[in-house]
Protein backbone atom coordinates (compact mmCIF):
# COMPACT_ATOMS: atom_id res chain seq x y z
CA UNK A 1 0.00 0.00 0.00
CA UNK A 2 1.24 3.52 -0.65
CA UNK A 3 0.15 6.52 0.82
CA UNK A 4 0.45 10.21 -0.59
CA UNK A 5 -0.68 12.96 1.94
CA UNK A 6 0.04 16.31 0.41
CA UNK A 7 -1.71 18.00 3.07
CA UNK A 8 -2.95 16.72 6.57
CA UNK A 9 -6.09 15.29 6.71
CA UNK A 10 -7.16 13.02 3.51
CA UNK A 11 -5.18 9.88 2.67
CA UNK A 12 -5.29 8.73 -0.52
CA UNK A 13 -3.65 5.29 -1.84
CA UNK A 14 -3.13 2.69 -4.30
CA UNK A 15 -3.83 -1.41 -3.99
CA UNK A 16 -0.22 -2.12 -5.56
CA UNK A 17 3.04 -1.08 -3.63
CA UNK A 18 5.06 -0.54 -6.96
CA UNK A 19 2.28 1.41 -8.71
CA UNK A 20 2.79 -0.45 -12.12
CA UNK A 21 -0.36 -0.77 -13.91
CA UNK A 22 -0.75 -2.17 -17.95
CA UNK A 23 -3.26 -0.41 -20.21
CA UNK A 24 -6.55 -1.95 -19.70
CA UNK A 25 -6.18 -3.39 -16.20
CA UNK A 26 -7.93 -2.34 -13.60
CA UNK A 27 -6.46 0.25 -11.04
CA UNK A 28 -8.11 0.20 -7.42
CA UNK A 29 -7.40 2.33 -4.67
CA UNK A 30 -9.12 3.76 -1.41
CA UNK A 31 -9.41 7.06 0.51
CA UNK A 32 -10.17 8.22 3.88
CA UNK A 33 -11.22 11.91 4.46
CA UNK A 34 -9.99 12.25 8.04
CA UNK A 35 -9.90 15.94 9.18
CA UNK A 36 -11.30 16.98 5.93
CA UNK A 37 -14.73 16.49 7.94
CA UNK A 38 -13.85 18.77 10.37
CA UNK A 39 -13.17 21.73 8.44
CA UNK A 40 -16.39 22.09 6.62
CA UNK A 41 -15.95 19.67 3.57
CA UNK A 42 -18.99 20.60 1.47
CA UNK A 43 -18.10 17.89 -1.20
CA UNK A 44 -15.22 15.87 -3.26
CA UNK A 45 -14.04 14.78 -6.68
CA UNK A 46 -11.84 11.93 -7.12
CA UNK A 47 -10.45 11.80 -10.98
CA UNK A 48 -8.23 9.20 -12.78
CA UNK A 49 -6.36 11.63 -15.26
CA UNK A 50 -2.64 11.84 -16.91
CA UNK A 51 -0.76 15.41 -17.33
CA UNK A 52 2.20 16.63 -19.09
CA UNK A 53 5.16 18.39 -16.76
CA UNK A 54 8.51 19.67 -17.67
CA UNK A 55 9.24 22.54 -20.00
CA UNK A 56 6.63 24.57 -21.56
CA UNK A 57 2.97 24.57 -20.64
CA UNK A 58 1.37 21.90 -19.10
CA UNK A 59 -1.31 19.79 -21.10
CA UNK A 60 -3.87 17.29 -19.43
CA UNK A 61 -6.69 14.56 -19.89
CA UNK A 62 -9.61 13.30 -17.61
CA UNK A 63 -10.13 9.72 -17.98
CA UNK A 64 -12.28 9.20 -15.19
CA UNK A 65 -14.28 11.43 -12.71
CA UNK A 66 -16.46 11.12 -10.06
CA UNK A 67 -17.78 14.12 -8.01
CA UNK A 68 -19.69 13.31 -4.25
CA UNK A 69 -21.71 15.60 -2.02
CA UNK A 70 -22.00 16.35 1.18
CA UNK A 71 -24.64 14.70 2.01
CA UNK A 72 -23.10 11.23 0.43
CA UNK A 73 -19.85 11.18 2.37
CA UNK A 74 -19.66 8.73 5.04
CA UNK A 75 -19.61 10.22 8.67
CA UNK A 76 -16.12 10.46 10.62
CA UNK A 77 -17.07 8.20 13.30
CA UNK A 78 -17.65 5.28 10.50
CA UNK A 79 -14.78 6.33 8.43
CA UNK A 80 -13.92 3.01 6.99
CA UNK A 81 -11.32 3.43 3.95
CA UNK A 82 -13.57 4.17 0.44
CA UNK A 83 -12.93 1.99 -2.54
CA UNK A 84 -12.55 3.54 -6.15
CA UNK A 85 -11.80 1.58 -9.14
CA UNK A 86 -10.65 2.55 -13.10
CA UNK A 87 -10.44 0.30 -16.07
CA UNK A 88 -7.35 2.15 -17.31
CA UNK A 89 -6.67 3.09 -21.20
CA UNK A 90 -4.56 1.50 -23.59
CA UNK A 91 -2.99 4.98 -23.85
CA UNK A 92 -0.97 7.82 -23.09
CA UNK A 93 1.51 5.61 -21.68
CA UNK A 94 3.87 7.25 -18.68
CA UNK A 95 6.99 8.23 -19.80
CA UNK A 96 10.05 9.93 -17.58
CA UNK A 97 11.92 11.63 -20.69
CA UNK A 98 14.41 14.35 -20.01
CA UNK A 99 12.33 17.65 -21.95
CA UNK A 100 8.63 16.21 -21.11
CA UNK A 101 6.86 13.75 -19.13
CA UNK A 102 3.60 11.78 -19.31
CA UNK A 103 2.18 11.71 -15.31
CA UNK A 104 -0.58 9.52 -14.29
CA UNK A 105 -2.11 10.06 -11.43
CA UNK A 106 -5.39 9.93 -9.27
CA UNK A 107 -6.85 12.88 -7.67
CA UNK A 108 -8.80 13.64 -4.50
CA UNK A 109 -9.68 16.79 -4.32
CA UNK A 110 -11.97 18.67 -1.47
CA UNK A 111 -14.09 21.29 -1.85
CA UNK A 112 -14.75 23.81 1.14
CA UNK A 113 -17.30 26.26 2.81
CA UNK A 114 -15.54 29.71 1.29
CA UNK A 115 -14.59 28.58 -1.67
CA UNK A 116 -11.27 27.03 -0.64
CA UNK A 117 -10.26 23.82 -1.96
CA UNK A 118 -7.63 20.90 -0.99
CA UNK A 119 -5.73 18.10 -3.28
CA UNK A 120 -3.92 15.11 -2.61
CA UNK A 121 -2.16 13.19 -5.26
CA UNK A 122 -0.92 9.74 -5.93
CA UNK A 123 1.02 9.22 -9.00
CA UNK A 124 1.49 5.63 -10.75
CA UNK A 125 2.94 3.92 -13.66
CA UNK A 126 0.65 3.30 -17.06
CA UNK A 127 2.05 1.22 -19.73
CA UNK A 128 3.35 -2.55 -20.97
CA UNK A 129 4.52 -4.86 -18.34
CA UNK A 130 3.21 -1.57 -16.24
CA UNK A 131 6.25 0.15 -17.06
CA UNK A 132 7.20 2.80 -19.38
CA UNK A 133 10.12 4.51 -18.54
CA UNK A 134 11.73 6.85 -21.10
CA UNK A 135 15.05 7.41 -19.00
CA UNK A 136 18.48 6.28 -20.33
CA UNK A 137 21.19 4.72 -17.86
CA UNK B 1 15.08 -4.46 -9.96
CA UNK B 2 15.39 -1.11 -8.16
CA UNK B 3 12.02 0.83 -7.20
CA UNK B 4 11.85 3.58 -9.75
CA UNK B 5 9.19 6.40 -8.88
CA UNK B 6 6.35 7.25 -11.26
CA UNK B 7 7.20 10.81 -13.21
CA UNK B 8 5.43 13.71 -11.56
CA UNK B 9 5.81 16.93 -11.70
CA UNK B 10 7.12 16.97 -8.20
CA UNK B 11 10.76 15.37 -9.56
CA UNK B 12 11.90 18.47 -11.30
CA UNK B 13 11.74 21.70 -9.28
CA UNK B 14 12.72 23.93 -12.25
CA UNK B 15 9.75 22.40 -14.40
CA UNK B 16 7.66 25.48 -16.31
CA UNK B 17 4.86 24.58 -13.80
CA UNK B 18 6.62 25.47 -10.96
CA UNK B 19 8.80 28.21 -12.60
CA UNK B 20 5.98 29.73 -14.77
CA UNK B 21 5.10 33.86 -13.86
CA UNK B 22 1.70 33.05 -12.73
CA UNK B 23 2.57 30.25 -10.58
CA UNK B 24 5.35 31.79 -8.82
CA UNK B 25 4.48 35.41 -8.98
CA UNK B 26 6.84 39.03 -9.08
CA UNK B 27 10.15 38.53 -7.08
CA UNK B 28 11.72 42.14 -6.22
CA UNK B 29 14.98 42.24 -6.69
CA UNK B 30 15.94 45.74 -6.00
CA UNK B 31 14.94 48.73 -3.36
CA UNK B 32 11.80 49.73 -5.81
CA UNK B 33 9.16 47.37 -5.21
CA UNK B 34 6.02 46.25 -7.14
CA UNK B 35 4.02 48.37 -4.56
CA UNK B 36 6.46 51.48 -5.56
CA UNK B 37 5.67 50.69 -9.43
CA UNK B 38 1.96 50.61 -9.03
CA UNK B 39 2.11 54.34 -7.17
CA UNK B 40 4.03 55.29 -10.14
CA UNK B 41 1.10 54.51 -12.49
CA UNK B 42 -1.36 55.80 -10.44
CA UNK B 43 0.54 59.30 -10.27
CA UNK B 44 0.93 59.17 -13.77
CA UNK B 45 -2.80 58.77 -14.30
CA UNK B 46 -2.90 54.77 -14.87
CA UNK B 47 -0.59 55.28 -17.94
CA UNK B 48 2.65 53.58 -18.55
CA UNK B 49 5.23 50.84 -20.09
CA UNK B 50 7.23 48.32 -18.52
CA UNK B 51 9.99 48.23 -20.30
CA UNK B 52 12.85 45.10 -20.03
CA UNK B 53 14.70 42.07 -22.08
CA UNK B 54 12.99 38.38 -22.85
CA UNK B 55 12.42 36.60 -19.52
CA UNK B 56 13.31 39.16 -17.21
CA UNK B 57 10.01 39.52 -15.38
CA UNK B 58 7.64 41.80 -17.07
CA UNK B 59 4.85 39.64 -17.33
CA UNK B 60 5.26 38.73 -13.81
CA UNK B 61 5.19 42.41 -12.98
CA UNK B 62 2.45 43.36 -15.16
CA UNK B 63 -0.28 40.50 -13.28
CA UNK B 64 1.29 41.73 -10.03
CA UNK B 65 -0.08 44.81 -10.89
CA UNK B 66 -3.29 43.44 -11.89
CA UNK B 67 -3.48 42.02 -8.82
CA UNK B 68 -2.58 44.90 -6.71
CA UNK B 69 -5.14 47.12 -8.79
CA UNK B 70 -7.81 44.97 -8.45
CA UNK B 71 -9.56 46.22 -5.51
CA UNK B 72 -9.01 50.15 -6.62
CA UNK B 73 -10.25 49.61 -10.74
CA UNK B 74 -11.83 47.20 -12.80
CA UNK B 75 -8.47 45.39 -14.45
CA UNK B 76 -8.87 43.63 -18.01
CA UNK B 77 -5.54 41.56 -19.26
CA UNK B 78 -5.02 41.00 -22.62
CA UNK B 79 -1.51 39.12 -23.93
CA UNK B 80 -1.05 39.60 -27.19
CA UNK B 81 0.63 35.96 -27.64
CA UNK B 82 -2.78 34.63 -27.32
CA UNK B 83 -4.69 37.37 -28.67
CA UNK B 84 -5.87 38.67 -32.08
CA UNK B 85 -5.97 42.07 -30.21
CA UNK B 86 -9.88 42.57 -31.28
CA UNK B 87 -11.05 46.50 -31.08
CA UNK B 88 -13.05 45.24 -28.46
CA UNK B 89 -10.16 43.86 -26.00
CA UNK B 90 -8.00 46.85 -26.74
CA UNK B 91 -10.49 49.63 -26.44
CA UNK B 92 -12.30 49.38 -23.20
CA UNK B 93 -14.62 51.67 -20.77
CA UNK B 94 -11.82 54.50 -19.58
CA UNK B 95 -12.59 54.54 -16.12
CA UNK B 96 -11.35 50.71 -16.80
CA UNK B 97 -7.61 49.53 -16.69
CA UNK B 98 -5.62 47.70 -19.70
CA UNK B 99 -2.88 45.69 -19.31
CA UNK B 100 -1.25 44.62 -22.51
CA UNK B 101 1.16 41.76 -22.37
CA UNK B 102 3.28 41.77 -25.16
CA UNK B 103 3.03 44.69 -27.08
CA UNK B 104 6.65 44.77 -28.71
CA UNK B 105 4.09 41.44 -30.61
CA UNK B 106 2.40 43.76 -32.92
CA UNK B 107 3.24 45.38 -35.93
CA UNK B 108 4.59 48.83 -35.81
CA UNK B 109 1.51 50.60 -37.75
CA UNK B 110 -1.10 48.44 -35.41
CA UNK B 111 1.02 49.58 -31.82
CA UNK B 112 0.84 53.23 -33.44
CA UNK B 113 -2.43 53.02 -34.22
CA UNK B 114 -3.63 51.57 -30.43
CA UNK B 115 -1.25 54.19 -29.35
CA UNK B 116 -3.22 56.87 -31.04
CA UNK B 117 -6.26 56.02 -30.04
CA UNK B 118 -5.74 55.36 -26.20
CA UNK B 119 -4.15 58.79 -26.47
CA UNK B 120 -7.60 60.59 -27.74
CA UNK B 121 -9.84 58.04 -26.07
CA UNK B 122 -7.74 58.54 -22.36
CA UNK B 123 -7.39 54.95 -22.01
CA UNK B 124 -6.30 53.84 -18.74
CA UNK B 125 -3.38 51.09 -19.85
CA UNK B 126 -0.17 49.37 -19.33
CA UNK B 127 2.08 47.72 -21.32
CA UNK B 128 5.07 45.89 -21.86
CA UNK B 129 7.48 46.30 -24.02
CA UNK B 130 10.99 45.56 -25.24
CA UNK B 131 11.71 49.06 -26.30
CA UNK B 132 10.38 52.21 -24.86
CA UNK B 133 6.92 53.12 -26.83
CA UNK B 134 5.89 56.89 -27.89
CA UNK B 135 3.02 58.26 -26.14
CA UNK B 136 3.22 56.16 -22.75
CA UNK B 137 5.38 57.21 -19.41
CA UNK B 138 8.06 54.70 -18.28
CA UNK B 139 6.47 52.92 -15.49
CA UNK B 140 9.20 50.98 -14.67
CA UNK B 141 12.89 49.57 -16.51
CA UNK B 142 13.91 45.77 -15.74
CA UNK B 143 17.24 44.95 -16.14
CA UNK B 144 18.51 41.06 -15.17
CA UNK B 145 19.38 40.66 -12.05
CA UNK B 146 21.81 38.19 -9.74
CA UNK B 147 20.03 38.99 -6.52
CA UNK B 148 16.91 37.87 -8.10
CA UNK B 149 17.76 34.79 -9.59
CA UNK B 150 19.58 33.65 -6.17
CA UNK B 151 15.67 34.98 -4.57
CA UNK B 152 13.68 32.71 -7.02
CA UNK B 153 16.44 29.86 -7.13
CA UNK B 154 16.26 29.12 -3.18
CA UNK B 155 12.50 29.92 -3.43
CA UNK B 156 12.08 26.60 -5.81
CA UNK B 157 14.37 24.07 -4.51
CA UNK B 158 13.49 24.48 -1.00
CA UNK B 159 11.28 21.68 -0.33
CA UNK B 160 13.03 19.84 -3.22
CA UNK B 161 16.18 17.31 -3.79
CA UNK B 162 18.25 18.27 -6.37
CA UNK B 163 21.79 17.86 -7.84
CA UNK B 164 21.57 21.40 -9.28
CA UNK B 165 23.43 23.99 -6.68
CA UNK B 166 23.43 27.62 -7.30
CA UNK B 167 26.80 28.44 -8.31
CA UNK B 168 24.95 25.97 -11.77
CA UNK B 169 22.35 28.71 -11.89
CA UNK B 170 24.12 31.67 -12.10
CA UNK B 171 26.92 30.36 -14.57
CA UNK B 172 23.97 29.50 -16.52
CA UNK B 173 22.10 32.73 -15.86
CA UNK B 174 25.30 34.64 -17.44
CA UNK B 175 25.46 32.73 -20.50
CA UNK B 176 21.79 33.49 -21.49
CA UNK B 177 22.55 37.21 -21.25
CA UNK B 178 20.08 37.31 -18.18
CA UNK B 179 17.05 35.64 -19.60
CA UNK B 180 15.34 33.56 -16.34
CA UNK B 181 12.94 31.68 -18.62
CA UNK B 182 16.12 30.50 -20.64
CA UNK B 183 17.80 29.26 -17.16
CA UNK B 184 15.21 27.92 -15.99
CA UNK B 185 14.93 25.90 -18.89
CA UNK B 186 18.37 24.67 -18.65
CA UNK B 187 18.23 24.25 -15.11
CA UNK B 188 15.40 21.82 -16.02
CA UNK B 189 17.48 19.77 -18.41
CA UNK B 190 20.68 19.90 -15.92
CA UNK B 191 18.61 18.56 -12.68
CA UNK B 192 17.37 15.70 -15.11
CA UNK B 193 21.05 14.59 -16.86
CA UNK B 194 22.59 14.19 -13.20
CA UNK B 195 19.43 12.76 -11.74
CA UNK B 196 20.18 10.14 -14.36
CA UNK B 197 23.36 9.92 -13.99
CA UNK B 198 23.04 9.60 -10.11
CA UNK B 199 21.05 6.57 -10.59
CA UNK B 200 23.00 4.67 -12.73
CA UNK B 201 24.56 1.43 -11.99
CA UNK B 202 28.03 0.57 -13.37
CA UNK B 203 27.94 -1.93 -15.73
CA UNK B 204 30.37 -4.80 -15.13
CA UNK B 205 31.16 -6.78 -18.22
CA UNK B 206 32.79 -10.50 -18.91
CA UNK B 207 34.79 -11.81 -21.24
CA UNK B 208 35.12 -15.67 -21.71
Amino acid sequence: MTSTQLETGAELWLDRGGRRYAPGETLIGHYRLGAWRDADLQHIELSVLWYTAGQGEEDFGVHDFVRRREANLPRKIDETPLEFSSTLPHTPWSYDGQITKVCWAIRLRGFFAGGKQRVVETEFWLGPNGDASGSTR
Amino acid sequence: MNEQLPPSRMSNPFATCWTDDRRCGYVNSSEDTAGDTLSRIAALGWRGQIIGPHGVGKSALLREIGRRAAGRLDVRLVDVSFSTTRRSEMLIDRQQLLLVEGFERLPLWRQMGWLAAWSVMQQRVVVTTHRRVPGLPVAKRLAPSVACLQRLFHHHVRDSDTPVALADAEQIFTRCGGDLRQTWFELHLLHEQRRRRSAAKPVRVAYC
